[in-house]
């Protein structure tokens, strides 16, 4: 009996090696089909349902990029160790799972390939290999990255099945995602709260929300809205809890933004005139730099 | 991941290479009077919207190919892409594949109108898609990933613009690949005729309607969520 994917075939998309010149082979998951590829120097094999593993997507990356790609295309024939990564849909990139030693073991039976490094293999799923015979443990990285990269710069047809999610689950699905891109900003600067500035504050008014309010309304400090709750991220005081004057050149460069989001995250992301560095890594030892990055910003007017 | 992308600067050799496509038309590609695009435009109103995407402006936003300066002014361009998508991809998402952060700013789409125009004339294009763009290197080398640069890299893709423009003045602009999805973009510049192009129909906000229907649809193809700023307050930490 066939492989599926809890609904579906399951289907091959391989990147296959002569003479050092890559080519693409795409078709289902059968034991006639797997042990013919293995047969030839593979530099990747990826499977999952049609809709994330009939795309191109691996194929396309190394046409475009094909330095990321080129130590791939020194494998040997019959690898006898891969390296296995797994990426699922709803969220990260691919994840090392495991190194699978000996595949030609496996390939009497496809079923035992999908029973690697995950348990069920469903639609928002996608497997690859890699040969690992001239690799350490230690490249997993390297090779998730150059995964992540190619995927990246390819829409998955995994949309596909996303597309058919029905309208209010989707709505539902995006305050989700919100919720938890907003929760993961957060966390990665870490915060104080209202409370945390009064109490390193001299003021001697008792009300802790209003004294963070009168330092964030005039934008001399950021506050993220997080629930009823605003949120200040630490990286902009000082270790005694003080406020760094450069905040407010950027501040008020960085606006309008009510509930501080999108600054935070113009704080997290690699910055042009920062050379492609975020802005909070410059701002401990050059903040001059990022004062200037934030002026360069627009946010409003005709572009 | 910005560390996987490298762009070199143009060489005269290249931009001799992009003189000699021109004057050949391997890189050359004609582009007729009437032909579709969508644009997308931060505006005050709809009628603000419609009445801008009709030109070319010299602003000093730093985009992928623009600015472009003439005597240290910038000259008036404009950017539309071949669908709807397309023209949202290149704008309002055109860092969600690359930050990290599967959020799209309320900035993004504060004020943005998608309109739909045709060109009023016939343009003659310089080719940076693949795979004419092979033109500008020689034989067996690597053709600068101009579309597919990042954000971070736009430095070097301006540059990349301010050469060729000055060694090709004649080039109305340029046409090339999204980067995003399937399907081509152009940019324009126009220093003499700024008007390019006529609007057929209403301007769309991206952030009601069915302007937001498509936006939302178009980010959750990356995983991503646009944070119109209107959702509900999420639970207490």
């Amino acid at each position: 009996m066939p492989p599926s994917a809890k609904s579906g075939p399951v289907f091959l998309n391989a990147i296959v090696v002569e003479d050092r010149v890559p080519q693409f082979r795409v078709g289902e998951l059968t034991h006639v089909n797997l042990v013919s590829l293995l047969a030839k120097r593979v530099a990747a094999l990826t499977w999952g349902a049609r809709t994330t593993a009939s795309s191109s997507w691996l194929w396309n990356a190394m046409v475009a990029k094909p330095e990321l790609f080129d130590p791939l295309l020194n494998v040997p024939s019959h690898a006898s160790r891969w390296m296995l990564f797994r990426k699922d849909f709803t969220g990260g990139g691919f994840q090392f799972e495991t190194m699978v030693e000996d595949i030609d073991r496996l390939s009497p039976q496809p079923n035992g390939l999908l029973s690697l490094g995950t348990s069920h293999l469903d639609e928002s799923s996608l497997l690859t290999l890699v040969p690992a015979t001239e690799w350490k443990k230690s490249d997993a990285d390297r090779i998730r990255g150059y995964l992540d990269i190619a995927f990246d710069d390819h829409v998955p047809l995994a949309i596909e099945v996303k597309r058919a999610t029905p309208l209010k689950d989707a709505v539902a699905a995006d305050r989700a995602a919100l919720i938890a891109a907003r929760r993961e900003m957060l966390e990665s600067v870490g915060w104080f709260s209202s409370q945390d500035l009064a109490s390193a504050a001299t003021s001697t008014t008792s009300n802790a929300s209003q004294l963070a309010a009168d330092l964030r309304k005039p934008g001399r400090v950021l506050g993220v809205r997080f629930g009823q709750s605003w949120c200040y991220p630490k990286f902009q005081f000082d270790g005694r809890k003080q406020i760094i004057p450069e905040m407010k050149q950027v501040l008020a460069a960085l606006s309008p933004d009510d509930q501080g989001w999108d600054r935070l995250q113009w704080f997290l992301e690699p910055n042009e005139t920062l050379k492609g560095r975020p802005p909070v890594d410059v701002w401990e030892t050059d903040r001059a730099r990022v004062v200037d990055a934030a002026s360069k910003e627009r946010w409003n007017g005709r572009d | 991941m910005t560390d996987g992308f490298h762009l070199d600067p143009p060489t005269t050799e290249n931009l001799e290479n992009a003189q000699r496509g021109w004057r050949t038309g391997t890189l050359r590609v004609s582009i007729p009077a009437e032909t579709e695009y969508w644009r997308v435009l931060r505006a005050p109103s709809r009628a603000d919207a419609l009445s801008y995407a009709e030109v070319c402006y010299p602003s000093d936003a730093n985009n992928r190919f623009s600015p472009v300066l003439s005597s240290g002014a910038p000259i008036p361009s404009a950017y539309a892409g071949a669908s709807e998508p397309i023209a949202l991809w290149e704008v309002v998402l055109r860092n969600i594949r690359h930050g990290g952060i599967k959020r799209v700013p309320r900035h993004e789409t504060r004020d943005r109108y998608l309109v739909r125009v045709k060109t009023l004339r016939a343009l003659e294009l310089l080719d940076l898609r693949r795979p004419a763009i092979s033109a500008l290197v020689d034989p067996g080398n690597r053709p600068p990933d101009l579309s597919a640069a990042w954000p971070v890299a736009y430095e070097t893709t301006r540059l990349w613009a301010q050469r060729l423009v000055e060694r090709i003045p004649q080039a109305d602009g340029f046409i090339y690949e999204s980067h995003q999805v399937p399907g081509e973009c152009i940019v324009l510049f126009q220093p003499t005729a700024p008007k390019v192009f006529a609007t057929i129909g209403d301007a769309v906000p991206v952030d009601e309607g069915t302007g937001r229907k498509l936006l939302e649809a178009q980010a959750r193809r990356a995983n991503a969520v646009v944070d119109f700023g209107d959702l509900p307050d999420p639970p207490e930490t």
